[in-house]
């Protein structure tokens, strides 16, 4: 086989071949729903475990009647509100532009959409990094730079859940944004119409799982600085 | 070949491809198999890989066990070397060989194929698996030049946050790496079971290795993750020093040992239970026999998945654990036993009354019901909490653990391997080679790990480099017997390359085996099947006939009314 028969196999996958051990795109779709879930689940278990740690210390530190929260810390930034309102919304432009993929006759409104949720999705980072920074600032006003998020980190527990917890997130959002970037881009190529809406339903419901992790980690959080 | 006729087929002798061309030799070149998309490719580098790393922690074990011939230096002067040595061979045969052994090489390379599949269901994602592992075993290899690391593979706290190795992280990193290798292979192989099955193989129709690579599945997607956050929580702390294992800020070593162990007890689940599946195989097929009690083997496999994940404080009675969670951990331990009994039982009463071939991979499976046994009954010594005080961390645990994963995990693997390599290859390895290689190995197994019981109830503690002088005795006996031991898997690696240029090419069906898989040419063709047979009872024997022209059996589709009437009914099969 040639070298760009190889490559083309990787990138676009064994689709609608001899080799497909799929029969149609309808049971590859099932298929592919399945294997999304699962992946939800497999995350999903990395963020519980992690809160749970969290969660540990936290209860441990409250039975030696010691204060999650020393004095004189800063409060979650407000800026976190406006992270969840970028994030909410940005699921919910995704949703609408699937909902268009799935009506006949709306699959050029998609790009539009997709396009949206991305701004939306970056617009969330910024608000994130917004945020470490204000958190940095004020609880470790000594340091300067970079050297000053490590120094808010680790000061105390408060300061490791705040960015430790966040951190894994928005590394799970970068990450998300590669194939929202490129099923943007296929969008606006006319690949996503009736029947052929896989690769955008799956970052669809990757992007919802993310929503649900940043409103259980931020409840979390809220919860934990009472 | 596009309909497999009731009789003897017109083009090909009993299933298999007229033209000599199948998975090995329809394309060549190193890019053919590297950006390979067919889960039988995959199979073999998985296979070839795993074999070198244990290879590769085989000779570590062989340092390890050299060393302790005397008390106090034989072979380095460090201790610190030493436990260099023991942390090597752990961390490679757990994480590079154990557990990605039976699911990511054989597995790949026989689920399909026996579901009656082309392929897996999310190819890519099986060859970005195997990516993964190559990553892994770089960062593993990194961390060796990076200054190694000497924590055992276990990777406590607070010693590995605060020591001042350098390969901590980078292995841990590859670790980590190996884990979402593990996850992505267990995420294929549930959506392939639950969306690949052709029409007529319904979920009991399935042979029960499949049964096991789905609960493994289970574990590996759900319990991995766990082993994830550990591992990335050990970076953080060591790089960072947050402070969430270091009581002097608030933290909790034991914590750790907690995350830890809610992966690592699964894990080893992950490397029982597809061997248990393999063992299935071997015995009902090398017994000619139906596998007895086929519902409650499937569904002890699904019992082990679910208890593995509540038993993890067995390893850590000794900790400073509550007396309550003590009980309970050493309570529901006992219990997971149960359904691992109730395989054993049935696969003895499978034996009972079969015609047995004392072959090669036979023997292998009877050395498994053997040596899982023993692993198995010293495993309640250790859930035995008043036995447990004295025997942790002693020479005891380290003969239980070596039992169940290397005389039953890995010894199931190398008669998979066995069984298998006809299909694999095509070639038919020298069968006396196999049975004196298999004696040996298990001879030298039991000198070097029955004698290991010993030592440990007596009070040797594990790893130890230095010991008291009346342990001596025992230690050359069991150093000989992993001589013996290397000498066997020395020459089961010699044989086994040997056959693949010498070996007598191999019929479609050596064993007269029922499932899918021996329905095919060995090798296989690329696609796997033209057509998928129509299943049966895969493990009804009756229809399994010898032909001495192919040296072969073959199955007699016309002898099956279940068969005759699905294909009757399908007319042309279509995959």
């Amino acid at each position: 086989m040639k070298h760009s028969a190889f490559l083309g196999r990787l990138l676009y996958g064994p689709s609608g071949d001899e080799r497909d051990p799929f029969k149609g795109e309808r049971s590859r779709h099932e298929a592919s729903v399945l294997g999304m879930w699962l992946l939800i689940l497999t995350l999903g278990i990395l963020f519980v475990a992690a809160i749970m740690a969290f969660v540990v210390v936290r209860v441990d530190l409250s039975l030696r009647g010691e204060r999650f929260v020393p004095f004189g810390s800063p409060g979650l930034p407000t800026m976190l509100l406006a992270s969840t309102a970028l994030l909410i919304a940005s699921g919910l432009v995704q949703h609408r532009a699937v909902a268009c993929a799935r009506q006949a006759g709306r699959s050029d409104r998609v790009a539009r959409y997709l396009q949206v949720s991305l701004g939306l999705g970056l617009g969330f980072l910024v608000t994130q990094l917004i945020a470490w920074w204000q958190m940095a600032v004020a609880m470790a006003p000594d340091a300067v730079g970079l050297r000053m998020v490590l120094a808010a980190a680790t000061t105390n527990l408060y300061g490791w859940t705040f960015f430790v917890m966040t951190g894994l997130h928005a590394a799970h959002v970068v990450g998300g944004l590669v194939p929202l970037a490129i099923v943007t881009h296929r969008a606006g190529k006319g690949w996503y119409s009736v029947g052929a809406e896989r690769g955008l339903v799956m970052v669809s419901m990757y992007w919802h799982f993310l929503d649900a992790a940043w409103i259980v980690l931020y409840l979390t959080l809220w919860l934990a600085t009472g | 070949m596009s309909t497999i006729s009731k009789a003897a087929p017109a083009t090909a002798p009993h299933g298999g491809h007229v033209a000599d061309e199948n998975y090995l030799n329809c394309s060549r070149g190193f890019l053919s198999w590297i950006l390979t998309l067919d889960h039988k490719r995959i199979g073999v580098m998985y296979t070839v890989s795993v074999m070198v790393s244990f290879l590769v922690g085989g000779i570590f074990a062989l340092l390890v066990r050299t060393e302790l011939l005397t008390p106090g230096p034989t072979i380095t002067e460090s201790a610190e070397t030493y436990n260099h040595w023991f942390t090597l061979h752990g961390a490679i045969m757990v994480f590079l060989v154990i557990i990605p052994s039976i699911p990511a090489a054989l597995g790949n390379f026989v689920l399909p194929i026996m579901l009656g599949a082309k392929d897996v269901a999310f190819p890519r994602l099986n060859l970005f698996s195997y990516y993964l592992w190559i990553a892994g075993a770089v960062l593993a290899v990194t961390s060796l030049l990076m200054g190694g690391f000497d924590t055992g593979w276990t990777f406590y706290t607070p010693y590995s946050t605060t020591t001042t190795a350098g390969g901590v992280i980078p292995v841990v990193v590859g670790v980590f790496i190996l884990g979402f290798s593990s996850i992505f292979t267990g995420m294929n192989f549930l959506v392939t079971i639950h969306k690949l099955r052709p029409p007529g193989m319904t979920w009991f129709r399935m042979p029960l290795f499949l049964w096991a690579l789905y609960a493994t599945a289970l574990m590996q997607v759900l319990a991995t993750p766990v082993l994830a956050i550990t591992l990335a929580l050990l970076v953080v702390e060591r790089t960072l020093n947050i402070g969430i294992f270091n009581p002097d800020m608030g933290g909790d070593p034991v914590l750790f040992q907690h995350f830890f162990w809610f992966y690592s007890h699964p894990a080893v689940y992950i490397m029982i239970v597809p061997a248990m599946g393999i063992i299935s195989e071997l015995i009902a097929v090398h017994s000619h026999r139906h596998i007895f009690g086929y519902k409650f083997i499937a569904f002890s496999s699904i019992a082990i998945a679910i208890f593995s994940f509540v038993v993890w404080g067995h390893h850590m009675f000794l900790s400073g654990q509550s007396g309550l969670m003590n009980v309970m951990f050493s309570f529901i331990s006992f219990s997971v036993g149960i359904p691992s009994a109730v395989k054993i039982f049935n696969w003895l009463s499978t034996l009972y009354k079969g015609t047995i071939s004392l072959n090669t991979p036979m023997l292998y499976a009877l050395s498994f019901l053997f040596l899982f046994t023993i692993g198995g009954l010293t495993g309640m010594h250790l859930a035995t909490l008043s036995t447990d005080v004295h025997l942790h961390d002693t020479y005891f645990v380290v003969a239980h653990f070596h039992y169940v994963m290397m005389g039953s995990a890995l010894i199931a693997m190398i008669g998979g391997l066995h069984h298998w390599w006809p299909k694999i290859t095509g070639r038919m390895y020298e069968e006396k080679l196999g049975m004196i290689a298999c004696v040996l190995v298990f001879i030298g197994f039991n000198v070097t790990f029955f004698t290991q019981f010993m030592l440990g109830s007596q009070g040797m503690p594990r790893r130890y480099y230095d010991y008291a002088p009346e342990f001596q005795t025992y230690h050359i006996v069991s150093t000989i017997g992993s001589y013996i031991m290397a000498v066997g898997f020395f020459m089961t690696a010699g044989y086994l390359l040997h056959s693949l240029f010498h070996g007598r090419k191999a019929p479609a069906n050596p064993w007269g085996g029922r499932s899918l898989e021996w329905q095919c040419a060995s090798p296989p063709p690329i696609f796997n099947f033209d057509t998928t047979p129509a299943v049966g009872d895969c493990y009804d024997f009756s229809i399994v006939k010898w032909d001495p022209k192919e040296q072969g059996y073959y199955i007699d589709r016309s002898a099956d009314p279940e068969i005759a009437k699905a294909e009757a009914e399908r007319g042309h099969t279509h995959l």
